[in-house]
């Protein structure tokens, strides 16, 4: 029996993901705020997927104070965490954030600070059992500062920067670090937005995230084209890039 | 949290939406939605928009349209909510597709109690349009409870039992007495996946009338027509009969090793729109001459549960076949006591006019008396054929067809239609004005509404729906 956390688990991707993973042989810890919606998804997958019926627990990224003891938590009902998924984020639109800095707060305090809070408890359990494997949702959005977005960009940046360290900590002790860079997808998150042709469905993100996993990938664009778009994105100088409106 | 559902920098986001007919084409702020707590807050926040659910688009008009006010797709609200193993009654979200519940209850011994000729359609859609299959039958019927988030944010769980009137004015009610949040359905047992299936082909129509006569209300049976035979041709067709098999009627090892078996077959995808010149009456004709004269007089054999309910579904985006102007699909039914004139009558009508359906199937509903007010199914026959729009010549005749299929007593179905008249749709549909009174006191201010509504007059008042804020603009250059 394998035993695989997801923080964030009402999230669109994170719905998907859950399906990717589950099975007769995998004990799921559900954690998200909404409690309530959890229990929906737990028994979508028991019936669906004939997985033993997922654990669901409370948690906030934000509140930090109580990371510590929700580890604790988790250990007390599953002995080993094989495996930890990290979906939580936040975005609010970039000129609401510039008017009312509450919300780049909000953001900030989500993405960087709680995804490095929640993290770094797991981190030192897998260090001592010497195995194990954590993955960070990031984003593309992170790679490159720009007007559009660069409240929400900047925390993705952290978590990017963060995992990258991570990673090579946790190399020499047997644990797996993969970070995930998806471009625009079609979720809840992204209602603000136009949808075009660029926009992915959560399923493919999934779909990728296991694909990348069973590859061994430290860093994966999602889907593939992002890393060329990125590629261009970042490869222009500053002072042509400073002009430009992105 | 009620945030503005609107870009802050003032451009929203609006996609163009259309049935799988791909006509009409409409504008609208197109939503996913995760749940009902999503939709309660796009509710919430809809600043005098009106709103329709939509499912996977796969009815063909516009019914899941709503121009220039919001459109909630339901897909990723797709989760099993329980089962009752003993009784088979799942209850699921809206957006779960049909074939998701295939691919889950099938190696359980479960089916679909009705199904319409495809898998993908989501069970809200397919509750909202009332859908009907070879089955002889309503998929209402098999419905124990749905869940509706009702105009004033209230959920509310309605059945033939609680709630009588709103239960069956939302059973075919086209998603506008509220937003179907989710269904409990009660599956049918099935021994195996496979169907015993029976092809027989029949001369004329009242061959075919005949075999529909003979069969039991236990066959599932369908007929593919020959739309291009005409005068004592008429009606040629293959008649397609099937029942579940049972454990013991399997004859292959694979078979009896797995008879509960998922059939997960390869697609093809049609890439893009086919030149309109593709499906003329020519080619079509080729085809029709073809299928028939190669089908043996009678066959008997074995098959999955796929090949029988969803030959089309091996072809994805099959839709793109009739072109970029899209297609119509015209679905008529004529009660039993002048099923077969109606039906006779109005095919003459069809062929006459020299347009080729390439597809063209008749079926029968059994003796089901349909308490959905809009519900389609009456005890009778019908006959579901495509045409390509082209320049639009088509509606014209379809006109005159639906003065002909009134003349019978018949009527059109909602979930294919995008072109019929107002003053048509209140004569097929005499029980509209009990309707539109429980669509007053559930949602007086029309909140849901959708452009097949406004299209049919389907509400009651006034049109729904916020009009673009022209006169605003008008004031301000004053």
């Amino acid at each position: 029996m394998k035993n695989v956390l997801i923080l964030g688990a009402n999230s669109a991707m994170a719905r998907a993901m859950a399906r990717e993973i589950a099975g007769p042989e995998v004990q799921l810890i559900l954690a998200s705020r909404n409690v309530q919606e959890l229990e929906k998804t737990a028994q979508d997958l028991t019936l669906r997927k004939k997985s033993p019926r997922p654990i669901v627990l409370a948690f906030d990224a934000c509140k930090l104070e109580q990371h510590e003891r929700f580890v604790a938590q988790v250990l007390a009902k599953v002995k080993t965490l094989d495996e930890v998924y990290l979906f939580f984020g936040q975005l609010h639109p970039q000129e609401q954030a510039q008017k009312d800095f509450q919300l780049a707060q909000e953001m900030l305090v989500a993405n960087y600070v709680g995804a490095a809070s929640i993290l770094e408890r797991v981190a030192l359990h897998m260090e001592e059992k010497g195995r194990g494997l954590i993955v960070g949702v990031s984003s593309v959005a992170g790679d490159r500062g720009r007007q559009s977005n660069y409240l929400y960009g900047s925390s993705k940046a952290g978590l990017t920067t963060y995992l990258q360290g991570l990673r090579n900590r946790l190399a020499h002790k047997g644990v797996h670090v993969l970070t995930v860079k998806p471009g625009f997808v079609d979720t809840p998150m992204t209602h603000h937005m136009k949808k075009g042709l660029l926009f992915a469905r959560p399923e493919t993100i999934a779909a990728g995230i296991v694909k990348a996993k069973r590859r061994k990938k430290d860093t994966v664009y999602l889907p593939g084209f992002w890393k060329w778009i990125m590629l261009v994105v970042t490869s222009i100088p500053e002072w042509i890039f400073k002009k430009m409106r992105m | 949290m009620t945030t503005s559902i609107l870009n802050s920098n003032g451009r929203p986001p609006m996609t163009a939406l259309s049935g799988w007919g791909r006509y009409p084409i409409s504008r609208a702020y197109h939503y996913q939605v995760q749940g009902p707590s999503e939709a309660l807050r796009l509710l919430a926040g809809r600043q005098g928009m009106s709103v329709i659910a939509r499912g996977a688009g796969r009815a063909y008009g516009d019914a899941a349209q709503n121009k220039d006010n919001l459109c909630l797709e339901l897909t990723p609200a797709n989760r099993f909510l329980g089962f009752d193993e003993k009784r088979g009654i799942l209850h699921a979200e809206a957006g779960v597709t049909l074939e998701q519940i295939i691919e889950t209850f099938v190696p359980r011994g479960w089916f679909l109690p009705v199904t319409p000729g495809t898998k993908y359609p989501t069970l809200g859609g397919s509750v909202a349009c009332d859908v009907h299959g070879k089955s002889h039958c309503q998929l209402a019927h098999f419905v124990e409870r749905v869940h509706l988030l009702l105009a004033d944010g209230s959920v509310v769980a309605c059945s033939p039992r609680e709630r009588p009137d709103l239960f069956w004015a939302t059973m075919g009610g086209m998603g506008l007495t509220g937003l179907i949040v989710s269904v409990e359905l009660r599956l049918r047992p099935i021994e195996s996946s496979y169907v015993n299936y029976e092809g027989v082909k029949a001369r004329d129509l009242e061959h075919i009338f005949r075999l529909f006569e003979e069969s039991g209300e236990q066959d599932m049976t369908v007929a593919w027509i020959d739309c291009l035979a005409r005068g004592r041709n008429l009606g040629r067709s293959i008649m397609m009969r099937g029942r579940f098999a049972r454990k013991k009627d399997l004859r292959l090892r694979a078979q009896r090793q797995n008879p509960l078996a998922v059939m997960r077959k390869p697609r093809i995808t049609i890439p893009f729109d086919f030149p309109e010149i593709t499906l003329n009456p020519l080619s079509m004709g080729l085809f029709n001459f073809a299928y028939y004269g190669k089908h043996p007089r009678q066959v008997k054999t074995i098959m999955d549960y796929d090949a029988f309910f969803y030959p089309l579904d091996a072809f994805l985006h099959w839709n793109r076949g009739y072109g970029r102007r899209g297609m119509v699909q015209y679905q008529y039914l004529i009660p039993s006591k002048h099923s077969f004139e109606g039906i006779k009558k109005v095919l003459e009508a069809i062929s006459a006019t020299g347009k080729a359906s390439f597809l063209a199937v008749l079926k029968k509903f059994g003796n089901l008396q349909n308490k959905g007010m809009l519900s389609f199914p009456m005890p009778g026959y019908f006959i579901a054929l495509d045409f390509p729009v082209g320049n639009g010549g088509i509606l014209k005749h379809m006109e005159k067809w639906d003065e002909l299929v009134l003349q019978y007593g018949g009527r059109l179905y909602l979930g294919k239609d995008s072109r019929m008249r107002p003053d048509t749709f209140a004569a097929m549909y005499p029980r509209l004005k009990e309707w539109q009174a429980i669509k007053a006191k559930v949602d007086p201010e029309n909140v849901f509404s959708s452009d097949l509504a406004r299209r049919l007059h389907l509400l009651p008042g006034a049109a729904a729906g916020r009009k673009r804020s022209k006169p605003r603009v008008k004031l301000r250059s004053k």
